[in-house]
């Protein structure tokens, strides 16, 4: 597994930081979005009923 | 200017983003792992820039431009909505807020870890290119909280519109700082009057990267706003039933 990966030397820490915070930060973003989305949609179409037409 | 046209209305945005949106996912995704892959592993070290610590560029670059557009993007929409009180217009920019600030986040600390091993320090108080670019974290995070603190969705689309429009004024501050300033980043390589001045190899990846991290944050701004419409479709909902009852 660790052939796979890049040797970057002394610098290694401070890229793979830079990758994982973009990861961790992104990663996040996105499942809260997606939840979020979700959560709103399916209000709606309980206020609906289930004849709601929610796109 | 069809496209914007078939945006503006909130039906014919929720039939056009709900296929759009997984698309603009799937390419952005995409593209930013073929950026993280070419900028991880096949590209040359640049003893010029530093050896490997440049690769960091293929994440923080591209979070750079994203949270200048998107604040261009959110005053942008807010321009719209206080010339044309467009309510998509608002809903776009409200959804750009916690976006734009969560790739300010990334930029400023992807910075600092790239600054320590580069200038020796993570931070630099009297730099104008840090101090600007956590100044528009600042604005995009003071967006969000004047809106809450409204009692009226009018109230605060208003408020919102005029801080993110006054606000705007930091976005060349922020491109133009290095220039103006004297501050530790590098001078812009990329978007200069004369053209870019890195080699290709470099350059490709890094547009590419851009190109990935642009889609994929189009494809959350549509996502928010669908849930946006959903949320104020149903609070519309809500009224008329307590109206009726």
């Amino acid at each position: 597994m660790m052939d796979l990966l890049p040797d970057f030397g002394k610098n290694a820490a401070y890229i793979w930081a830079c990758y994982g915070i973009g990861l961790v930060l992104i990663g996040g973003t996105v499942i809260g979005v997606l939840v979020k989305a979700r959560s709103a949609k399916q209000s709606l179409a309980r206020l609906k009923g289930d004849d709601g037409d929610v796109t | 200017m069809g496209m914007l046209s078939a945006f503006a209305n909130p039906h014919r945005f929720l039939a056009l983003s709900r296929w759009l949106a997984p698309l603009f996912y799937l390419l952005g995704a995409a593209l930013i792992a073929w950026g993280l892959w070419q900028g991880l592993w096949i590209v040359p070290r640049d003893d010029y820039q530093g050896g490997d610590i440049m690769r960091v560029m293929f994440i923080h670059v591209p979070a750079a431009w994203l949270a200048m557009a998107s604040y261009s993007a959110m005053a942008g929409a807010s321009f719209v909505w206080f010339i044309w009180r467009h309510e998509l217009a608002d809903i776009a920019a409200k959804a750009i807020a916690p976006l734009g600030a969560t790739w300010t986040a990334l930029c400023l600390a992807t910075g600092a870890v790239w600054g320590k091993p580069t200038w020796g320090t993570w931070w630099q108080w009297d730099d104008a290119r840090m101090m600007s670019v956590l100044f528009l974290f600042f604005l995009f995070l003071g967006y969000m909280a004047l809106r809450a603190a409204m009692d009226s969705r009018q109230k605060a689309a208003r408020a919102g519109a005029i801080l993110a429009m006054v606000g705007a004024l930091n976005v060349p501050l922020i491109k133009f700082s290095v220039d103006l300033f004297t501050s530790l980043h590098q001078d812009s390589s990329v978007i200069t009057a004369e053209g870019p001045k890195m080699a290709s190899v470099y350059l490709w990846p890094l547009l590419m990267s851009g190109l990935g991290h642009s889609l994929l944050f189009g494809a959350l701004v549509m996502t928010l706003m669908r849930a946006e419409i959903w949320t104020r479709q149903a609070a519309r909902h809500r009224a008329r039933l307590l109206a009726g009852a």
